[in-house]
């Protein structure tokens, strides 16, 4: 049976991202690393949009998205 | 999520901290946590220190988020800028290496040893039951005094910002964490995709 996917995913605003990996020890589903040391990287596949990771990040860099938002964002890349 | 023995490591954390409470040669282990995560950025490209072996940064969440601490307010954007928190390195690099200085002047015999503990660079407090003269050279204490004091200060700040702000705010202005990103960036350049907002 496939999963349904979250209406949401966590998305990283690099800039801000000082990789501390505070998003990491938080997140249930392991959806979250950090990228050679230099910023957070999610998996959208593997998240569910719990937003723990936004709640702890300490540099406000990680807000939720619609899955809508995904799908326009691969299109205009 | 499976728990590993490095999740344990905060209790090494406030260890670290009453050992050199009784012992103030014990200070010098602090070195670890300068070296490792450096070795870390610059030979393995991570900053598996910070995600996993930080002791501080497991037991500012133990107390922020485990406790409830913390007030788990944002944290200002201006202390996550990057001049911020590259202006923090350079000031706490400033002060190691003024700290080191000292510990030279001593060692040449042009100090004497001063057994006592600086909080925030400032506000000395006597500590001299924490060494007894003539354990080791003068120079090998007088680092450990200056050493721990800035393990302490350190402290007190990421306390602080964890009680205000959010439970890891103090990993924002970590001149340890600036750095070991800085490293991680200058290594993966190429190999990563541009920042992006």
């Amino acid at each position: 049976m496939q999963r349904k996917r979250s209406p949401k995913y966590a998305r990283v605003d690099t800039k801000p991202c000082v990789s501390c990996g505070t998003c990491v020890l938080v997140c249930p589903r392991e959806a979250i690393c950090v990228y050679r040391g230099c910023w957070a990287l999610v998996d959208t596949e593997r998240c569910i949009g719990c937003n723990k990771c936004g709640k702890a990040c300490p540099a406000g860099c990680i807000t939720m998205v619609r899955r809508e938002a995904e799908v326009l964002e691969k299109a205009l890349v | 999520m499976k728990k590993h023995w490095y999740d344990y490591l905060w209790i090494w954390s406030i260890f670290y901290f009453a050992m050199g409470f009784f012992n103030i040669l014990f200070a010098w282990l602090g070195m670890i946590d300068f070296f490792l995560p450096l070795a870390l950025a610059i030979f393995g490209g991570n900053k598996f220190f910070c995600n996993h072996l930080c002791g501080r940064g497991q037991l500012f969440l133990k107390l922020g988020a485990g406790l409830k601490c913390s007030r788990n307010r944002p944290t200002p954007k201006w202390m996550y800028s990057t001049w911020f928190r590259y202006g923090f390195l350079l000031f706490f690099l400033t002060m190691f290496g003024n700290m080191v200085f000292q510990t030279y002047l001593v060692g040449a015999g042009a100090s004497s040893l001063r057994e006592a503990v600086q909080f925030f660079w400032t506000f000395r407090v006597p500590w001299d039951w924490a060494y007894s003269a003539g354990l080791t050279h003068d120079w090998v204490a007088q680092f450990s005094f200056g050493f721990y004091s800035l393990m302490l200060t350190s402290l007190i700040l990421g306390l602080i910002v964890m009680v205000l702000f959010k439970p890891r705010s103090w990993c924002v202005l970590c001149p340890m964490g600036t750095m070991t990103q800085g490293v991680c960036k200058i290594r993966a350049r190429g190999k990563v995709p541009a920042e992006k907002s």
